[in-house]
């Protein structure tokens, strides 16, 4: 009864721990399997059966083991593994280990980490095989994913197209890139057999010598502080030429901020820094020409500020603009003080109009001197046609101006001879002219009485010198028709001409004397006159006389005004009147002033105002003379425009 | 006439042929010798500078001018008497080198005046 209420007891209590460990099995969170000595499935644990779908007994196939069964489950490409690997281990009974996909019920392959040990008995044989199985599928798939972004990092990294190294730590080895290890190889023969190259190695061999000292001393002051850093060098190419690069280090830290890695970027930049290069060059040619070229360059805000002169404009001028900008100031600096009204006037309303600037004025030098040029100046536009800036170039036509007007008169011996002398010393030319063949003819004259008048009388001699008298008279009447055929020539010289143009030359020509007379001079010019056909020549002489004429008649004047006013204006439908007015002490005897030799002053022949007539009558004009009512006279005279001289 | 006036040779110095010519011949209506000379530089190379006893030259020649000429027969022929004939108003006299004997006349010339100009040159010692 003990016995079997022991052996009950123990029946029992056997039972309770079956139950025990079969719950355990169902619920360790894994598939627990066994299989026979030769392989057979001959366990799945509740979990297994849920995975499947299916019990070992559900494997039972005709003509198929129970095994071959079961790896109908496991995924085809893993399947072949699976078989092999159980069989090696069934046969040589070492644990067996693998992973592979396993099909769930549902259809869906999950991975699996499958491990197997065998079971020996007393004997050592190997009783059966006890297998656990854990699903490592979302372990899988996260690695899957890891390793698929390592090599999309990794073929990035060899695809971009620049050179990246990094060390694990300074002089460490050197990792490089796939275009990187493709440039070592292409310029380091030997490179694979270098072994660890440190960085040293390679700003030696590859960086050009010049460049070197600046590579080792900015990647020693980055290592050394801990810090990124940039620098440019030229590095050797596999053709032997150099080629720029710009190399940016970088570490790379840890939580702890301690130093990991440190990583290098090396770009190709040799087209920017040649392109620059070029650029460079350009600019400083340019700015070579800009400043050497021989006329003045200048630039103008459209406001009016001055932005830019170059060299030969400050030298000319002994200043620099720049410091002093502003457009009044700068005017009244340069300009000459007839001048730079106009130019102001002119170029105001080219800032404001955009219309092109062009004038010709006197621009005072370093040294005081005013010398001619002529300024050009158009605006730059940008797309939308706003004006951004002015370009100026005005270039010494000094020379050029003195230059023509020496080629002028020196085209014509007349021309020069009325040019380069005044009137009074043309009128002591002229009677020098005849006063030596009636010096002759008064010398001969007394000879041939004195030869007549001889005892005996030589009559010979006297036929002789009565020849010589009858010569001389007659050469002397010459020179006087040719004085005055002088001035009625025939008009070859006659040239289209603004009349205003005209008188502002001469006003220009003479402004130094009448400046010295201490004259001020007006002009008050009709706009758009038509043209006169004249000889420029005579008719400024006209002008020059009249205007010297004016400021001489103003010298007695000590308190009053001393002005002269040249006016232009039409004179009816063909004809332009030339006025100019004085405030001096005017005719005394408007009619006799034009009589030859008559005069008031004690320089000058008198010969002024008769001439100043016969060349304004040999136009086809008149000249006449009036007193103003209140003080001083006015000299006028008419040309006829050019439709009607024609 | 006299003897005296005879011996007298004149040396007349115009650029103008003309005046030269006429002057010349003026002279030699009143009986004396010339030389006649149409520059300065001729006249300087000449051996009439050493022969003549009076000088009538032109201040105002192309080349040399009358005063230069001067300045030369100053140095050759000191003492040599010189009458200047111009045909400018304006010759200052203080320009003209000091000479023994000197009077200016201006063109056209009084002839009657310069005949007796020669002749007190002619009497000068």
């Amino acid at each position: 009864v003990i016995g079997i209420d022991v052996g009950k007891a123990s029946v029992e209590g056997l039972l309770e721990r079956e139950r025990d460990l079969s719950q355990l099995v169902d619920f360790v969170p894994g598939h627990l399997w066994r299989l026979t000595a030769s392989g057979e499935p001959v366990f799945f644990s509740r979990r297994m059966i849920d995975f499947l779908g299916l019990n070992v007994t559900d494997l039972e196939r005709p003509g198929m083991s129970r095994l071959e069964a079961l790896i109908q489950a496991i995924h085809p490409e893993d399947a072949l593994r699976f078989r092999d690997t159980l069989t090696r281990c069934l046969d040589t009974g070492k644990g067996f280990a693998l992973r592979y996909r396993l099909r769930r019920v549902d259809g869906v392959y999950r991975w699996m980490s499958s491990r197997a040990e065998p079971m020996r008995g007393e004997d050592g044989r190997i009783v059966h095989w006890c297998g656990l199985c854990h699903d490592i599928d979302d372990q899988m798939r996260a690695e899957e994913a890891l390793r698929r972004s390592e090599r999309q990092l990794q073929q990035m990294i060899d695809a971009v197209p620049v050179r990246i190294w990094c060390a694990s730590a300074i002089g460490g080895q050197l990792y490089f890139n796939k275009r990187y290890q493709d440039y070592l190889r292409s310029v380091i023969p030997n490179f694979d057999a270098l072994g660890e190259p440190r960085i040293e190695d390679f700003v030696q061999e590859l960086v050009h010598p010049e460049d070197a000292p600046v590579v080792r001393r900015t990647l020693g002051e980055c290592f050394e502080a801990g810090r990124g850093g940039v620098t440019r060098f030229r590095w050797r190419e596999k053709d032997g030429t150099y080629k720029w690069a710009q190399c940016r280090v970088e570490p790379w830290r840890d939580r702890d901020g301690t130093i990991v890695q440190w990583y290098g970027v090396s770009l190709d930049i040799d087209e920017e820094v040649r392109a620059q290069e070029t650029l460079r060059a350009r600019e400083r040619e340019l700015s070579v020409l800009v400043d050497m070229m021989p006329s003045h360059l200048w630039r103008v805000s459209p406001e009016g500020t001055t932005t830019l002169a170059n060299r030969h404009m400050a030298d000319f001028l002994g200043r620099d603009l720049g410091e002093q900008n502003e457009l009044q100031a700068v005017f009244d600096a340069i300009f000459h003080p007839d001048d730079v009204d106009a130019v102001w006037d002119v170029f105001t309303r080219c800032l404001t109009t955009g219309e092109p600037f062009a004038m010709q004025y006197r621009l005072r030098r370093a040294d005081g001197v005013y010398r001619w040029m002529s300024g050009r100046a158009e605006p730059m536009r940008d797309e939308s046609g706003r004006i951004v800036q002015w370009f100026g170039l005005s270039h010494d036509i000094d020379d050029q101006v003195r230059a023509e007007e020496a080629l002028r008169s020196a085209s014509d011996n007349l021309a020069r001879a009325i040019q380069a002398a005044s009137l009074a010393e043309l009128s002591a030319s002229i009677a020098h002219e005849v006063n030596q063949p009636l010096a002759a003819v008064v010398a001969n004259s007394c000879a041939c009485h004195r030869w007549l008048s001889a005892e005996p009388p030589n009559i010979e001699r006297a036929k002789i010198t009565a020849e010589k008298i009858s010569h001389d008279a007659n050469s002397a009447a010459e020179i006087i028709r040719r004085v005055r055929a002088l001035f009625r020539r025939a008009p070859l010289a006659r040239s289209l001409e603004d009349v205003n143009r005209l008188i502002g030359e001469v006003c220009r020509m003479m402004a130094d004397e009448i400046v010295r007379k201490d004259v001020r001079i007006k002009t008050d010019l009709e706009l758009n006159l038509p043209p006169a056909e004249l000889d420029r020549v005579q008719v400024q002489q006209v002008l020059v006389n009249l205007i010297r004429n004016g400021v001489e008649a103003m010298d007695a004047v000590i308190d009053g005004v001393r002005m002269l006013e040249v006016r232009s204006c039409s004179d009816g439908p063909d004809a332009i009147r030339v006025e100019v007015r004085d405030t001096g002490t005017g005719f005394k005897d408007a009619e006799r002033a034009f009589e030859p030799f008559f005069t008031t002053k004690q320089s000058g022949m008198g010969l002024g105002l008769a001439i100043c007539r016969s060349i304004v009558e040999s136009h086809g004009g008149r000249l006449w003379t009036t007193n103003s009512a209140t003080r001083g006279a006015t000299v006028a005279f008419t040309l006829r425009t050019a439709e009607r001289a024609r | 006439m006299n003897t005296d006036e005879h011996a007298c040779i004149i040396g007349v110095l115009d650029d103008d042929r003309r005046v030269l010519e006429s002057v010349g011949n003026l002279l030699e209506s009143a009986g004396y010798q010339v030389r006649l000379f149409d520059s300065g530089a001729m006249f300087l190379q000449t051996e009439a500078m050493n022969e003549i006893n009076v000088l009538i030259c032109d201040i105002r020649m192309p080349g040399m001018g009358g005063i230069e000429v001067l300045q030369q027969v100053g140095v050759k022929r000191p003492g040599l008497p010189v009458i200047l004939i111009t045909a400018c108003s304006d010759v200052e006299s203080s320009v003209v080198p000091q000479t023994s004997y000197r009077r200016i006349f201006r063109k056209p010339i009084d002839p009657t005046a310069l005949i007796e100009a020669i002749a007190a040159a002619c009497d000068t010692p």
